[in-house]
């Protein structure tokens, strides 16, 4: 059970997750904050492996809780970077459930990649914004798409990936866990969950895009940042589609 | 509970008085179905145009120029003129001391020319000394700022007049204000509705604050929200005693509240603005039915905006008057400024999550340990943001030196002359812009004298002063033998109008004028039956869609057609409107009717209208049938009703009616059918304003001829072409018609006045006032359609058969016309598209008119620059770019000046109210304007919001007065050029107070042009300043003014 507990803290459980935060928080530097958000969920699906211990149920309730009060608390984040590991602790908290209905390591790892991997990416893109703005917070310097285009599209993309959309992977991948739990209770507070994160997703990028933009001339992303984005989204959608055909 | 009730009549009339004054800068908005064009700003324009452009800042949060990047692109396109540039800054140094060793003109020369932000910026927590260590990249010295500093800072950004939730709402971002607008428009919504929703308010017949206030006592919705209404509303049944109540609960001194009034009706200027038009419109339908003022507005927004306050107190602790705000801010001084900079969007992006944090734990000792943290940051922010701006001009100036030699205090008094400059700045280019136009229509004039026309000319066409005509005009010209004139399109007659099966009266003449006339139109001949069957039918289907539960059998059972018009509208729309136009009968053959009745003649249609009120009475009341009544018995009942006879009639004897039976019949038939002296005497009245006297009939001709200088010569045909314009899904149609007309098409006024003018009694007049119409002249009224360009005749079924010889050339030329014009129009709609066959362009046009998809039908007044009062030959070689209204005057017609009086008075007011609308919808569309269209919800069928609730929008759609984001209307002020003798134009000018107000005032630039004398005068810096005509006129002036 020790080990399920540590578990607990790598695969965010409420109150332990609050360690998980104040690190990403902690932590400036948008690659390292970037690849902390990625690595550190797939620690806890190696303890819970190694355990060998069949998860309680109580742990999937928990676990489910946790991913609601994140989901809520994203609602009135502004700052994109903390935004994103609330993203990520509500999302990966949710593999708690594949774990309790015995899904093998590797489709756990996967389910991980499929829902974290965009919110990482918004991590990186919290770096440009702060570079331009001093910050990348939300509502403070509106009108980016008129004022910076690109930056806006990858934002939009990369959200909308984040929030599990179609045709990105993170979409099969909920409803693949939909179809696991395969319980009233716990497919309505996942859907609700995730009607959230779209909702908390909208203000978010309506603090970005909309209203009028600063008086001062900023440069938009330059052309080979954009195309490496989009070929970075469109190689994890491809991917996704793939691998959700074959499993298929 | 206390009573605050009160009882003082004079205490409620101080009230309201405060109110109604306090809403005065807030302009009129007109019902959509007459779009009036208006300033913005005309409740300011008492004021010079510099100061109301501030104060419209100050009150609308709007911007009254246009930014500093779009005045350079113009400079570069050269639609600026340099040297008034150079002048404007020189202007503003000459009251400026030489500072250091710094050239200012070049500095701020450069500033516009080159820099395309603000160079100077509002420091809160640097100063100069902060500005020049950053110029010499030496560390700031440590400063402590003192907490009163905050607390005094807070306070400046919290303004004394503004609402008390405003200032709740940037220290604590509760977004009162946001649920105070919800909550007001809805009850407006509510309570406005003009048949636009299908259940309405009860109890509205009892005004604005009743009403409401009798729902809102039970509201349940409110109730939930934990907003207890009701108990605010029982201290008081009135609005003025409500509004003293919460003026009190909030604690605003008395001597500050016409302020605060000015400052809360503001907040949605748009219903405001409805809601005064509303209260001074008596003729108005739903004002007479539902009355409605800005008191009972302002009390409704004073009592939820007091209930919300108290509800964020007892579940926030926010403070809730104004005495409770400023102490806490005394008390919390830190925690203010912390409050004040994050939610004002002012905090320092790098430490927006910090102090969002420390905001919400609310933490003194957390606060404590911040602030000096973000103070020193924010310090230092402001001043290297600051150095650095002033470190790119100095580059870009060659300054270098000069400002790093600078002292602490030369620079300080460097950033306050920039500062001031730049808020002024806006002014400079726009006087530049209107130098470069001024000076190019000026040189573009022909002041030589007109000769002579040796042959008749064809035709004469008087067209509408809208800058629209201008093409027309030009092309029309150019066609054939034809001469134009310009004139206000109501023709100078103000006429109230009553259409065919209307129930109501037009008003066709400017806003400004109450009609006296009134003119009704009949129709010669009709199918009853083909009108009813379509009524009925699209009755039915409003009804369908409109219900319950219908719609969602309505869209089962009939969909497909809908379908069908969605699809036809979209892809085809000339050819299917064309084909529905088919389904709907023509409209029948109409005359006007112009003549007064005798009082004979009123007399007997009343006594009609009253005799056959008493057959319905006796069919309603008592069963009775037409056929069992002698026509005494209705002449004596009438009789008896009207108390010009007393006694029992043979009616109640013959049909056996006790006396108290009859009394109370007679009773009804005075109160509720309305058969009494009073209402007769009404009726009376009523019948006296339909029509005109010959003498009236003759003196409107004359004054319409001689204003435009037409009073010999005249062609066979006179043409009065009055203008309008036709568009699909477009509530701004009526923006598009003619202004002169009060937003309505222009065509009934032309008919009218040819009506009139065909007269042979009404010649015989004119012919002893010298206005010798030769009788084989007939007048043709016509309707100019602004969309398509097409040029219609109409009232052609009374035109003599020796005339009809030449109706083919007639209408050959005007189409020829037509098409010219469409080809001209189409390539400004779409520049990037060639369109040189004129048949294209001009089905292009009549596509445009027909698509409900197109949101920019035409461009309509926009690009308007100048009004020409004058001879057409002074521009009739100009390619005016459709820019410039056109009024015809010769002032050897005019020698007392009395018809330019009425030219200025009239039509040029109306003209600079279009300018301003255009000029303010263009400077700032979000606030001044209507943004786009693409978002516009129809308001209670009167006004348009964005999406499904904001303000009422006022001002024009971004799709009227911008391309792709960009100004496509110039914003400048009118240029009114008047072609007359100076010392004549100048008494006109200053013997009509409302237009030597907008001159003196800076509304209107003026310029008198003297062709005789071969000289100009331009009103400026207060005087009229004299100027030779340019030397050099060229004889063809293709190239635009």
């Amino acid at each position: 059970m020790g080990m399920l507990a540590t578990a607990g803290l790598f695969l965010p459980l409420f109150p332990l997750s609050m360690v998980f935060n104040l690190l990403a928080k902690k932590l400036h530097h948008s690659w390292v904050r970037c690849s902390f958000l990625l690595l550190w969920p797939h620690v806890g699906v190696f303890l819970t492996s190694a355990a060998h211990v069949k998860i309680p149920e109580i742990v999937v309730v928990w676990a489910m809780l946790t991913s609601s009060i994140y989901a809520l608390r994203l609602l009135t984040i502004r700052d994109l970077g903390l935004w994103s590991a609330f993203l990520v602790t509500s999302s990966s908290a949710l593999s708690w459930i594949l774990l309790a209905h015995g899904t093998d390591e590797p489709t756990v790892h996967l389910f991980l990649v499929w829902t974290t991997f965009p919110a990482g990416v918004l991590t990186l893109l919290a770096e440009p914004l702060s570079r331009r703005f001093g910050s990348s917070y939300a509502g403070l310097h509106g009108g980016l798409a008129a004022s910076l285009p690109r930056l806006s599209l990858m934002l939009v993309t990369t959200t909308l990936a984040a929030i599990a959309t179609p045709p990105f992977p993170g979409f099969f991948a909920l409803l693949g866990l939909l179809r696991t739990s395969a319980e009233w209770p716990v497919i309505t507070l996942l859907t609700l969950v995730w009607i959230i994160w779209s909702w908390a997703a909208a203000r978010m990028i309506q603090g970005f895009l909309a209203g009028t933009p600063a008086n001062r001339v900023f440069n938009d992303m330059k052309g080979a940042p954009v195309l490496t984005h989009a070929i970075t989204l469109g190689l994890f959608a491809a991917s996704g589609l793939y691998m959700t055909w074959n499993a298929t | 509970m206390e009573c605050h009730m009160i009882h003082s009549l004079g205490e409620r009339l101080r009230i309201r008085t405060m109110v109604h004054v306090a809403g005065e800068p807030i302009p009129y908005f007109w019902p959509m179905r007459t779009f009036i064009h208006h300033n913005p700003l005309h409740g300011l324009e008492h004021t010079s145009f510099t100061k109301a452009v501030a104060e419209g800042t100050r009150l609308f949060r709007a911007r009254g120029y246009l930014p500093r990047t779009t005045h350079q692109r113009y400079l570069a396109k050269g639609t600026v003129d340099p040297k008034a540039l150079e002048q404007q800054v020189s202007r503003f140094l000459a009251t400026e001391q030489p500072l250091a060793d710094l050239n200012l003109h070049q500095l701020l020369m450069t500033i516009l020319r080159e820099c395309p932000q603000p160079v100077s910026m509002k420091l809160t927590l640097a100063n100069a000394q902060d500005v020049h260590d950053m110029l010499h990249e030496k560390a700031l010295q440590p400063r402590e700022t003192p907490l009163t500093q905050l607390s005094d800072l807070v306070k400046s950004a919290l303004s004394k007049h503004a609402p008390v939730y405003t200032g709740v709402d940037s220290l604590f971002g509760t977004e009162i204000s946001s649920i105070l607008n919800e909550l007001v428009i809805k009850s407006c919504l509510d309570f406005f509705d003009e048949g636009q929703s299908v259940w309405q308010m009860p109890g509205r017949s009892k005004g604005l604050f009743a009403s409401w206030s009798a729902i809102a006592r039970r509201n349940l919705r409110l109730f939930i929200r934990g907003l207890h209404v009701k108990q605010i509303l029982e201290v008081d049944d009135t609005p003025e005693g409500m509004i003293r109540y919460v003026m009190n609960e909030l604690g605003v001194p008395e001597d500050v509240w016409m302020d605060y009034f000015t400052s809360e009706l503001t907040q949605l200027h748009g219903w405001t603005g409805f809601i005064r038009w509303r209260s001074s419109a008596k003729h108005y339908y739903w004002n007479r039915h539902y009355p409605a003022d800005l008191v009972d507005y302002l009390a409704i927004r004073l009592v939820l905006g007091l209930a919300l306050l108290r509800e964020h107190a007892q579940r926030a602790h926010t403070p809730r008057s104004v005495p409770e705000l400023i102490r806490f801010v005394d008390d919390h001084p830190a925690e203010a400024f912390l409050r004040h900079e994050f939610h004002s969007q002012q905090v320092l992006p790098e430490l927006a999550l910090a102090v969002e944090d420390v905001l919400a734990t609310r933490h003194k000792n957390r606060i404590a340990r911040l602030l000096p943290n973000y103070l020193a940051r924010k310090r230092e922010h402001e001043a290297r943001s600051q150095a650095s701006s002033l470190r790119v001009l100095a580059e870009k100036s060659d300054s270098a030196l000069a400002i790093h030699q600078a002292t602490p205090a030369d620079l300080n008094q460097l950033l306050d002359l920039l500062s001031r400059f730049e808020n002024q700045e806006g002014y400079a280019w726009l006087y530049a812009e209107e130098a470069h136009y001024m000076d190019r229509l000026i040189h573009g004039l022909n002041i030589s004298l007109s000769a002579k026309h040796e042959k008749r000319s064809f035709a004469q066409v008087m067209f509408c002063i809208d800058v629209r005509s201008e093409r027309i005009r030009r092309h029309l010209e150019k066609v054939g033998d034809y001469q134009t004139y310009g004139i206000a399109g109501f023709f100078g007659i103000p006429v109230g109008f009553i259409g065919l099966d209307k129930g109501s009266e037009t008003h066709l003449c400017p806003v400004v004028v109450t009609p006296k006339n009134l003119v009704l139109e009949l129709a010669i001949a009709r199918s009853t039956d083909d009108q009813a069957f379509v009524s009925v039918v699209e009755q039915i289907v409003h009804e369908l869609k409109t219900s319950v539960l219908s719609p969602f059998i309505t869209v089962e059972a009939i969909g497909l057609l809908f379908g069908f018009d969605m699809f036809g509208k979209s892809l085809a729309p000339l050819a299917y409107n064309r084909w529905r136009s088919r389904l709907h009968p023509d409209k029948p053959g109409t005359r006007l009717l112009l003549d007064k009745l005798t009082r004979e003649q009123a007399d007997s249609i009343i006594r009609s209208l009253q005799r056959s009120m008493i057959v319905k009475a006796v069919g309603r009341e008592l069963d009775i049938q037409r056929e069992k009544l002698t026509d005494d018995m209705i002449r004596e009942l009438r009789e008896t009703a009207l108390e010009t006879r007393e006694g029992p009639t043979e009616f109640a004897r013959h049909f056996k009616l006790d006396s108290p039976s009859e009394d109370r019949f007679i009773e009804r038939l005075k109160n509720v059918y309305r058969i009494n002296q009073r209402y007769a005497q009404i009726q009376l009245e009523r019948l006296g304003r339909i029509g005109f006297t010959l003498d009236e009939q003759a003196h409107f001709v004359s004054q319409a001829l001689r204003s435009i200088g037409l009073t010999e010569g005249f062609s066979r045909f006179v043409l009065l072409a009055g203008h309008g314009s036709t568009s699909e899904n477009n509530p701004y149609e009526s923006a598009l018609d003619c202004g002169a007309c009060g937003g309505n098409h222009g065509l009934i006024n032309a008919r009218i006045i040819a009506q009139i003018a065909n007269k042979p009694a009404v010649r015989e007049r004119l012919r002893a006032q010298n206005i010798l119409i030769p009788d084989d002249t007939w007048f043709i009224p016509a309707f100019h359609n602004t969309t398509t360009d097409e040029l219609r005749l109409h009232d052609l079924d009374l035109l003599p058969p020796s005339y009809l010889v030449y109706m083919e050339r007639l209408n050959n030329e005007l189409q020829a016309a037509s098409r010219l014009c469409a080809v001209e129009r189409m390539q400004s709609l779409e520049p990037d598209t060639p369109h040189d066959d004129p048949m294209d362009a001009y089905r292009l046009a009549r596509r445009n008119a027909m698509d409900w998809s197109q949101v920019r039908p035409e461009w309509g007044l926009a690009r308007n620059a100048a009004f020409v009062i004058g001879r057409r030959h002074m521009t009739d070689l100009m390619n005016l770019e459709g820019r410039v209204f056109l009024h015809s005057y010769d002032h050897h017609q005019d020698p007392r000046g009395r018809l330019l009086e009425n030219i200025l008075a009239g039509p040029l007011v109306v003209g600079q109210w279009i300018n301003m609308e255009h000029y303010f919808s263009a400077v700032d569309n979000d606030h001044y304007g209507s943004g786009s269209k693409a978002y516009h919800n129809i308001a209670g069928r009167f006004g348009v919001m964005t999406g499904n609730l904001s303000d009422l929008r006022t001002g024009l759609p971004a799709q009227t007065v911008l391309r792709d984001g960009e100004p496509y209307h110039e914003p400048m002020r009118l240029l009114t050029l008047i072609e007359a003798p100076f010392p004549h134009a100048r008494t006109a000018v200053e013997n009509v107070a409302k237009i030597k107000h907008l001159v003196y005032n800076g509304w209107l630039r003026m310029v008198i042009v003297d062709s005789e004398q071969g000289s100009f005068h331009r009103f400026e810096d207060g005087e009229w300043h004299q100027y030779p005509m340019p030397s050099s006129t060229p004889a063809i002036k293709e190239i635009p003014a």
